[in-house]
C-alpha cells in the first residue's frame, strides 16, 4: 500500500506540474460548461412556454450533462493516461522502477489512482453547477447522487482502459490513438446494440448488456442498480489486471 | 555476493549473450570491459532482474533472481547507462521518491539523504528541477539515486559516459571510496577506467567473456613485451638491421610514417641500447617514445587469442 501511495504521489504531482493536465482538464470543463449554459437556456424557454408543473427540473438539466461528460472522456482519457508507461519508458526511469522493490500490480495502481484522482477533481470542479443551481430551486439530490455515481464507475473502467492502453506501447502517440479507439469501440458497442437489435435479436441482447451508455443512463435517471456497478468495477479490475499482465510480459519480450 | 552461472541470453533468434559465468566476492569493485554491444548492458540488465535470462540462473545474496526478485532489488542500486531522472521534479523530489520505493526505512530516510547530498556534491543543485540540469549534474543525481538505499550490491552501466574530464575523475575517486563498504560491477569500455577503479577485471566480447583476471593478471598477459617506435632521419633500413641485432630483441617492424617499431621483453628496458646503436650509425635520432596498447589492440589479442586455443 505504501508502495502504491508512493507512486499516486510521484505521478500526482508530475501530473500537477504539467501544462498538459490543465490544458486538457480546462477545455473539458469549458465545453462541460457551454454545454450546460445551453441546455440551462432551453430549460427557461420550456418553462416559460409550458410552466414547470410536473418537470423533474433535475432530471432534464443533468441528464444530458452526465451524457456529455461521459462523451468527452473519450478525449479526455487518452490524453490523460497516455504519459504514464510511455513517459517512464522515454525518461528511463522504467529501468529504475523495475530494479526497485515494487511491484508491477503497485506501479499500475499508482499511475492508475493519480490519473484517475485528475478525473475526481475534474468532477469536483463541476459540482459547481449543483451548487449554483441550489441557490435557484430545489434539486432531486438523490438523483443526482446516482448521476454522479455513474459518473465515477464509468469514469474508473475508462481510466482503467487508458491504462491498459498506454501499457501497451512505448510511444505516447501510439498509447493515446489505441485509448482513443478502445473508448470508441465502447461507444460503438452502444450504437451496434440498438442497430442490429432488431435483426438480430441474440447479439443484439449480448451487446446491450456490454454497451456502456445505456448502463450510465440508468445511474442519471436515479437507479442504482448492483449489476451496473459490478459491471463497472468488474470492467475496471479486468483492465488493470490487463495492464498488469502487459508490463510484467514487456519483459519477456 | 552475486554468482552468474551460464547465464545467456536470446533476442529474436540471435544470442547476445553466451555461456557467460562469473561470481563476484564481497566488497569486491569488479570491472566488465568491452566494447559497444559486447553484451555488458545486457549482463548487468539480467543481475538487477530487468531482463531475465533466456538460460542459466543468477544468484545475489543467496537470493535467486528469477525466484525471488523483490528480495534481490531490495539489496541493489542499480545505474543505468541512461540516467533515470524525472524532470518535473526537483532532486529532492526525486530522491526521496527513490528512498520510497527502495523500501528505506522512514527513520533512515533524512541521514540517507543528507549523506547522499553530500557524498555526489549536489549540496548547490538541491532544489533545482532536475530537467534543468546540466548532463553531469544529472549523472551525478542517477549516481546518487543508486547509492540512496545504501545496496550491498551496486551495479553502475558506463557510470562515467558523459562526463567531463574533472567529473571523471571525481566519479572514479568516489567509486574507489566504496571499496570494502559495497560490492560493485561496473561497466566501461575504456580501459583506463578499470585501471583507476577495479580490483578485477572480466572482459566481454560478442557475448561471451574472454578473460576474467586481476589488473596484474591480466597486463601481465596481454603485455608479455614492450613496444617503442623510432624515427630516425636517414638510413631507415640500415637502422633496422643494427636493431634487430641487439640481443633479445623480440621484432623489428618499419611502421607507418617512416616510424620503426621495435618490440622486446617486458622485463628489460633497451631504450638506452637502441639510442646508442642509432647514435653510433648517426642516422639521426628524432623520436623514441614507448607505445602503450590501446583497447583495440586488447580485444584483438585476447580475441585471437582464444580462436588459436579453439584450433
Amino acid at each position: 500500500m505504501r508502495m502504491i501511495l508512493s507512486m499516486f504521489r510521484k505521478d500526482l504531482k508530475i501530473y500537477l506540474l504539467s501544462p498538459l493536465a490543465y490544458t486538457i482538464v480546462g477545455a473539458f470543463l469549458l465545453i462541460v460548461g457551454y454545454l450546460y449554459i445551453n441546455s440551462l437556456a432551453y430549460y427557461i424557454l420550456q418553462v416559460s412556454r409550458w410552466g414547470g408543473y410536473g418537470f423533474n427540473a433535475t432530471k432534464f438539466l443533468f441528464y444530458p450533462l452526465f451524457q456529455n461528460v461521459l462523451f468527452l472522456l473519450i478525449f479526455l482519457v487518452p490524453v490523460l493516461t497516455m504519459r504514464t508507461f510511455p513517459e517512464e519508458e522515454a525518461s528511463g526511469t522504467f529501468e529504475l522502477l523495475l530494479t526497485s522493490p515494487i511491484t508491477e500490480f503497485q506501479i499500475v495502481m499508482g499511475k492508475f489512482l493519480a490519473s484517475y484522482f485528475i478525473y475526481l477533481i475534474t468532477l469536483a470542479i463541476l459540482l459547481y453547477i449543483p451548487i449554483t443551481l441550489r441557490k435557484a430551486g430545489e434539486l432531486d439530490i438523490g438523483l443526482l447522487i446516482s448521476g454522479y455515481v455513474g459518473m465515477l464507475l464509468a469514469g474508473a473502467a475508462f481510466f482503467a482502459a487508458g491504462v491498459f492502453a498506454a501499457s501497451l506501447t512505448r510511444r505516447q502517440a501510439t498509447a493515446s490513438m489505441v485509448s482513443f479507439a478502445l473508448l470508441l469501440l465502447l461507444w460503438f458497442i452502444n450504437w451496434a446494440a440498438s442497430n442490429l437489435g432488431t435483426d438480430y435479436p441474440v447479439l443484439g441482447g449480448i451487446l446491450w448488456r456490454l454497451a456502456i451508455f445505456n448502463r450510465v443512463r440508468a445511474f442519471s435517471e436515479g437507479v442504482i442498480d448492483l449489476r451496473n456497478v459490478i459491471f463497472f468495477v468488474s470492467l475496471t479490475v479486468i483492465f488493470l489486471y490487463l495492464s498488469v499482465m502487459s508490463l510484467a510480459s514487456r519483459r519477456w519480450k | 555476493m552475486v554468482e552468474v552461472q551460464e547465464v545467456g541470453k536470446e533476442f529474436h533468434g540471435r544470442w547476445v549473450l553466451r555461456d557467460v559465468s562469473f561470481t563476484v566476492k564481497e566488497g569486491e569493485i569488479l570491472g566488465f570491459l568491452g566494447p559497444n554491444g559486447a553484451g555488458k548492458t545486457t549482463t548487468m540488465r539480467i543481475i538487477t532482474g530487468y531482463l531475465p535470462p533466456s538460460v542459466g540462473r543468477v544468484k545475489v545474496a543467496g537470493y535467486d533472481v528469477t525466484e525471488n526478485p523483490l528480495e534481490v532489488k531490495k539489496r541493489i542500486g542499480y545505474l543505468p547507462e541512461s540516467p533515470p531522472i524525472y524532470r518535473e521534479l526537483t532532486v529532492k523530489e526525486y530522491l526521496k521518491f527513490v528512498m520510497e520505493i527502495k523500501d528505506v526505512p522512514r527513520r533512515e530516510r533524512k541521514e540517507r539523504l543528507s549523506e547522499v547530498i553530500e557524498y555526489c556534491g549536489l549540496k548547490d543543485v538541491y532544489g533545482r528541477l532536475v530537467g534543468n540540469l546540466s548532463r553531469g549534474y544529472r549523472q551525478r543525481v542517477a549516481l546518487a539515486q543508486a547509492l540512496i538505499s545504501n545496496p550491498d550490491l551496486l551495479i553502475l552501466d558506463e557510470p562515467t559516459s558523459g562526463l567531463d574530464a574533472v567529473q571523471i575523475a571525481e566519479v572514479r575517486s568516489l567509486i574507489r571510496s566504496l571499496k570494502g563498504k559495497h560490492t560493485v560491477i561496473l561497466s566501461t569500455h575504456i580501459l583506463p577506467e578499470v585501471t583507476a577503479t577495479c580490483d578485477r577485471v572480466i572482459i566481454i566480447s560478442n557475448g561471451k567473456i574472454v578473460a576474467e583476471d586481476t589488473l596484474e593478471g591480466l597486463e601481465a598477459r596481454l603485455r608479455p613485451s614492450k613496444k617503442v617506435e623510432i624515427k630516425v632521419a636517414r638510413y631507415r633500413d640500415k637502422v633496422c638491421e643494427e636493431i634487430s641485432k641487439l640481443p633479445s630483441v623480440i621484432s623489428v617492424v618499419p611502421s607507418r610514417n617512416d616510424a620503426i617499431l621495435v618490440e622486446y621483453p617486458q622485463s628489460l628496458d633497451l631504450r638506452e641500447d637502441i639510442a646508442r646503436v642509432i647514435v653510433n650509425l648517426g642516422a639521426g635520432l628524432l623520436e623514441l617514445k614507448p607505445v602503450s596498447m590501446t583497447l583495440e589492440e586488447v580485444f584483438l589479442q585476447l580475441v585471437t587469442e582464444e580462436e588459436a586455443g579453439k584450433a
